[in-house]
């Protein structure tokens, strides 16, 4: 079991937004959470990084009690959150924000060539802009990038907070298409998303969050098939 | 190649600063020059901490004051010369800096703004009132001429050049740190802080860092008014003189260390420029500020992009704006 949330009840001051969810990562998997917005979504990846803490139940990532540590204790574990907004960091090069995703392991003298070559191989377009600021990339570019930067740090676990937001269609599918690439490298991946349908094509199980509760979890297939899942997030 | 081209314009402008008081005659612009270079470092500091980490400080001229005060008073009690007495004000100002950095930081926001406001008029009204330390409202007199070992520098040239040494350490470590792991981390911190902490930056430490950093900056800058004026007025460290710091960093160009450095040269003779507008000479500058905000956002350093991308683009294909060029 790579990650697993148990039971996990997060508050932000009175307003309660995460209701007792469990769910859990296998490694080798691509596991998506489904939901509405404000469902609850974003407030599960930004807890289990440790951004917020739970309130009650707890998170094991690789066998590690986590849910009490902070963020800059948990990410050198081998977990990467690439955030929803993409975050790139806009007055340095494509290069540097590279760079800055390794500051979770590299120490003084440690190369990074293999890990450049790595996302160079899943983005050939990040090679060619390397010396470019980052605010002057495309919004595809952006996610591409932020994508990218997570996988700089060495993940076991890369989550992914709705990476197809915003994009032309036909970027979107190429999200999707790195998605499944990425896994192929023995990355799992948990994803956020809204667009249901090509999330379910890759996924190989998925959860549904309703108001913050898990409402649903099962295999692409049956999600696929359940007549509220259909109608509430498929829009057939 | 990058990293050649820049400081050859640094080499280029460290010439002109060199060769400027040769053909001053007049003692109050070379006073000038000496406080446009103070202005200079407190405004590169102003840019560690705003610029490049987003951090709104409105008190800068609280740290320099800081800066002024402990220099000056170790000066005067201790009868401490210039460089110790410039060490120990950098030491209490950068401690202040970790002080008032540590809570407020915390908070974040606009809050912070807030708070570095009353952490200013504080400031002020302790080296008003503290009279036996600081020596109340009458300020504090009695600090001799700067030396360094056997040399005594009486004259605002000699002094000059005690400036621009301090002025060309603080620009290299104002660059050092841009170019660092250090300063890649703060401008990470100020493009995205959720984006940085989710790569394992610590957020708050690297905050904290860029304000210390900041107020030796300030440090340095006080250190240097006390012995230019060899006299430090509580009247000096106003809120206004921090926000004309701030104006200095916008108008130069927020983030860019040649474009801070021409700033507030910019902002310290713009007003004797305007001087024989008499009674308009405020309002002039300040519409001349306005418009440089509203039409150059990027300050007036990115004049100077425009024009190399335009130029770049007449020669070649209007590809790629390469802001970085090749590594």
């Amino acid at each position: 079991m790579l990650l697993s949330v148990n039971g996990v009840s997060l508050a932000y001051g009175a307003a309660q937004a995460l209701f007792d969810v469990s769910l859990k990562v296998e490694e080798g998997e691509v596991v998506t959470l489904l939901g509405a917005n404000g469902a609850g979504k974003s407030s599960i990846l930004k807890t289990v990084v440790g951004m917020y803490h739970p309130f009650a139940g707890t998170i094991e990532f690789n066998g590690q009690r986590i849910e009490a540590l902070p963020t800059d204790r948990i990410v050198p574990m081998g977990l990467a959150l690439v955030p929803e907004d993409r975050g790139v960091f806009p007055g340095l090069t494509v290069f540097e924000n590279l760079q800055m995703g390794t500051v979770s392991w590299r120490r003084r003298g440690m190369k990074i060539d293999a890990d450049l070559d790595k996302v160079f191989a899943l983005f050939p377009r990040l090679k060619e802009r390397q010396n470019q600021l980052a605010w002057s990339l495309s919004g595809g570019e952006q996610q591409m990038l932020a994508t990218a930067r997570g996988i700089m740090s060495r993940p076991k676990l890369l989550m992914l907070d709705e990476p197809s937001i915003g994009l032309a269609p036909l970027l979107v599918s190429q999200v999707f298409k790195t998605i499944s690439e990425i896994q192929k490298t023995g990355t799992s991946i948990l994803l956020v998303e809204q667009n249901a349908r090509m999330a379910l094509n890759v996924a190989t199980r998925a959860y549904v969050l309703e108001t913050g509760k898990i409402a649903l979890e099962g295999s692409p297939k049956e999600l696929l098939q359940n007549e509220k899942v259909k109608n509430a997030y498929l829009g057939a | 190649m990058r990293f050649m081209r820049s400081y050859l314009w640094y080499l280029i402008g460290l010439v002109a600063l060199l060769v400027l008081p040769q053909v001053v005659s007049s003692p109050y612009i070379m006073f000038l020059l000496n406080m446009a270079i103070i202005f200079v470092i407190l405004a590169l500091g102003l840019n560690v901490v705003f610029g490049m980490t987003g951090m709104l400080n409105l008190a800068s001229l609280a740290f320099s004051g800081i800066g002024a005060y402990t220099s000056g008073i170790l000066a005067v009690k201790l009868g401490l010369p210039f460089p110790l007495a410039l060490i120990g004000a950098v030491v209490v100002a950068m401690l202040f800096g970790l002080m008032v950095g540590l809570p407020t930081i915390r908070i974040g926001g606009h809050y912070l703004a807030f708070m570095t406001i009353a952490f200013g008029e504080i400031m002020r009204l302790i080296f008003q009132n503290w009279t036996p330390v600081t020596g109340g409202a009458l300020g504090l007199s009695g600090i001799k001429y700067a030396s360094i070992g056997p040399l005594v520098l009486k004259t605002h040239w000699s002094y000059y050049h005690l400036s621009l040494t301090l002025l060309v350490i603080m620009v290299y470590v104002a660059n050092r740190i841009r170019v660092s792991k250090l300063g890649r981390a703060f401008e990470a911190v100020r493009g995205s802080e959720v984006a940085a902490r989710a790569l394992g930056i610590n957020t708050y430490y690297h905050k904290v860092l860029a304000f210390v950093l900041g107020a030796a900056f300030g440090g340095v800058a006080g250190t240097l008014y006390a012995f230019l004026m060899r006299y430090v007025d509580p009247g000096t460290f106003t809120f206004e003189e921090s926000a004309r710091v701030l104006t200095m960093v916008m108008v130069g160009g927020r983030g860019s260390i040649p474009g801070v450095i021409i700033g507030a040269f910019l902002l310290t003779f713009l007003p004797e420029w305007l001087r024989f507008l008499k009674d308009y000479y405020m309002a002039m500058y300040g519409l001349g500020i306005l418009l440089i905000v509203l039409f150059l956002p990027g300050g007036v350093i990115s004049l100077w992009d425009k024009v190399r991308s335009r130029f770049a683009a007449g020669r070649r294909a209007p590809a790629a704006q390469t802001s970085a060029g090749k590594r």
